[in-house]
């Protein structure tokens, strides 16, 4: 087997990819995290802070599909295994957003019943 | 008839080992559900549990600080950093972010030549990962430092309600543990492939390995910048 195994056939079974992707999706990262930065730093008016959030949180979602696409090597694995893993991160996804949605009810209520 | 009793029976079971002993022997027995080696398909494994406990901790924080009583502090007063005499917003966690980023490029650019077989290039990037590891827990644990000079604690929070305390330290701290995790695994692998540990056994799949964990302390990080910080 050893013997067998040509430069070729190690890339396929490992993880060996152009140098330029990683240089590629470095820059990105960089590119993305400056862009957060600097809409967390714009004065925004208070009532168009959702867009500060949402580009924020767009930004994050962005870094992380480039870290575990290319960094972690997803994009090149077997799809059984990319769905066993990225389905259960989904759920969590949700769960944050049912505790966010739930905690704003809890204060609307709090707010309706001791004012302020 | 032996064989399907051999099949049916698990590392455990096989080597009578019970207990923690028992709970490694089966998890790195070399059964096959994935096309994938033994030691990445449990490091995925690892993974996705932990992402369920920052999602928990996510989760709890934005329940927390939705519902909060009072107004959240702004963060990017607390953790500014004054330079050449003006104070600059959440400069040393830009700082930090970009550290950790660039540690994980270097762990990338490390599996890739590690599995060409470049020890040394690969040696040099897994200890320049390390070491930014390194810096960016130096620079965690001087933000630390300053938030309890400050007055900060998990129970209290002089800059407004006492929430932002625990989950400051909650989020930081636990992002913080598995950043001194990974850097020692790192330093770990470092020495292994320094002594050619991996060329022996033929496959450097070990440093790919370390490379998901500390990619994923990367990601971690990059859900704590947005929402600890930024938002």
């Amino acid at each position: 087997m050893a013997h067998t195994t040509t430069a070729d056939t190690v890339a396929q079974e490992h993880q060996v990819h152009p140098l330029g992707v990683y240089f590629k999706v470095w820059g990105w990262l960089f590119v993305l995290s400056i862009a957060s930065y600097v809409v967390d730093i714009i004065a925004f008016d208070p009532s168009l802070n959702w867009i500060k959030w949402t580009l924020i949180t767009l930004f994050a979602l962005l870094k992380s599909t480039l870290i575990v696409t290319y960094f972690m090597h997803l994009k090149w694995e077997r799809s059984s295994l990319v769905y066993a893993i990225i389905s259960p991160v989904v759920f969590i996804l949700l769960m944050v957003a049912f505790f966010a949605a739930e905690s704003g009810h809890i204060a609307d209520v709090r707010r309706a019943i001791l004012g302020g | 008839m032996m064989e399907s009793t051999q099949i049916d029976r698990t590392a455990a079971e096989s080597m009578q080992l019970t207990g923690w002993r028992g709970a490694i022997a089966d998890l790195s027995s070399d059964g096959r559900m994935f096309k994938v080696s033994w030691g990445k398909a449990m490091m995925w494994f690892f993974i996705v549990s932990d992402a369920f406990v920052f999602g928990a901790f996510i989760a709890a924080y934005a329940a927390a600080r939705i519902a909060a009583p009072g107004a959240w502090p702004d963060t990017g007063e607390i953790f500014a950093l004054q330079l050449f005499g003006a104070d600059i917003p959440l400069l040393l966690i830009a700082i930090m972010t970009f550290i950790l980023i660039s540690s994980s490029g270097t762990m990338a650019l490390a599996v890739n030549y590690a599995y060409q077989g470049n020890k040394d290039k690969a040696y040099k990037l897994i200890l320049a990962t390390a070491l930014l590891g390194a810096t960016f827990l130096g620079m965690q644990v001087f933000e630390w430092i300053e938030l309890i000079g400050y007055g900060v604690r998990p129970w209290e929070n002089p800059f407004g309600i006492p929430q932002f305390g625990s989950a400051f330290f909650m989020l930081t701290g636990f992002h913080g543990l598995h950043v001194t995790g990974g850097v020692l695994y790192l330093l770990w692998v470092t020495r292994k492939v320094k002594t050619g540990g991996y060329e022996r056994e033929g496959n450097y799949e070990g440093v790919e390995i370390v490379g998901l964990y500390w990619h994923f302390v990367d990601l971690v990080w990059v859900f704590i910048f947005a929402f600890f910080y930024l938002i």
